[in-house]
């Protein structure tokens, strides 16, 4: 269980899940579109900076704290380096920092907040959004 | 006369001391549009509480107490609580936008740079500001460090070591480098 980074011939960056449920998505630094896969039911997708250490133990947490939510939310893992962050469908205020947790239902931004969280937080968020104890 | 030469000095020594001390402890920030501001206020920031060198952390949110943090975000991220306002702070451009930091050449005795972006710009800058005989110290995972530290390791003349860490099962390199000058 985990994810490895690689990056490719262009510079860019990628992740790679190993063993991780199928609702765990990884993805490709400079995407300008969100994922098709992403874009219906509740959904929380990291931004993370490959040079950040905060940031890449960030996505630990994201996957245990999805895990306990059995496939009801999706997580999408989105590394970025020397390019600016691209959130799909955010306002334009949008603080460009990492690491950067953005939630969307149904492809449609809904809240999204900045730096190091607790598992205990993520998870009060996601049930919070789920509207479930 | 002498007496009161000699005590009046130490008085204004004693109140510029605590001006100071204030300053450092309240956090005071420095306007990016005006960098000169940072410059006649750069031996008020260098008072670290045990050293008077001058110790830049690039990208620093205010781990290192004392030192002179440059960031493009005015609050805390990964510090501690996220939000909180990053003390001794020099506002500067995003890694991708920035063309230079507004310090001095050799002005830097100690440089860190944790878990934060390095480009070619930024490497040439490091090297710009580091004194000779300064040191530098960069940290970040490992698996990215060949393509960042190489960069500075490039560019300034001097020796360097590096040490692997693990931290949760990831592992963080960190490089240090004595600046030896031409």
């Amino acid at each position: 269980m985990g994810y490895l980074l690689d990056q490719k011939e262009n510079g860019k960056y990628s992740v790679f899940l190993t063993d991780e449920p199928q609702y765990c998505y990884p993805l490709e630094e400079g995407q300008d579109e969100m994922p098709e896969s992403l874009s219906s039911g509740m959904c929380l997708v990291l931004f993370f900076a490959v040079w950040s250490m905060p940031d890449r133990l960030s996505i630990k947490v994201a996957l245990e704290s999805v895990k306990k939510f059995k496939g009801k939310v999706k997580l999408g893992l989105c590394p970025f380096n020397d390019q600016e962050v691209i959130v799909w469908n955010a306002p334009k205020e949008l603080p460009k920092v990492s690491p950067l947790w953005v939630f969307y239902r149904d492809g449609m931004f809904t809240e999204s907040f900045v730096g190091v969280q607790s598992k205990k937080e993520i998870i009060a968020k996601l049930k919070t959004m789920l509207n479930v104890e | 006369m002498v007496l009161l030469v000699f005590v009046s000095n130490l008085l204004t020594r004693k109140v510029r001391n605590a001006f100071r001390k204030i300053s450092y402890r309240s956090g005071k920030n420095f306007n990016p549009s005006e960098p000169n501001e940072f410059l006649r206020h750069v031996d008020d920031l260098k008072i670290s509480p045990n050293s008077n060198k001058v110790h830049i952390d690039l990208w620093g949110e205010g781990w290192y107490k004392g030192a002179i943090n440059l960031n493009s975000s005015l609050t805390t991220t990964t510090t501690g609580i996220p939000g909180r306002p990053i003390p001794n702070l020099i506002n500067i451009d995003n890694s991708f936008t920035l063309t230079r930091l507004p310090l001095k050449d050799k002005v830097a005795d100690f440089i860190t740079l944790e878990s934060g972006p390095i480009n070619s710009t930024i490497a040439d800058e490091i090297s710009r500001i580091i004194r000779t005989g300064g040191k530098i110290r960069l940290g970040h995972p490992g698996d990215v460090v060949p393509s960042l530290h190489h960069l500075v390791i490039r560019r300034v003349n001097g020796s360097f070591t590096q040490e692997i860490r693990a931290i949760n099962g990831e592992h963080f390199t960190i490089t240090r480098i004595i600046v030896t000058g031409e």
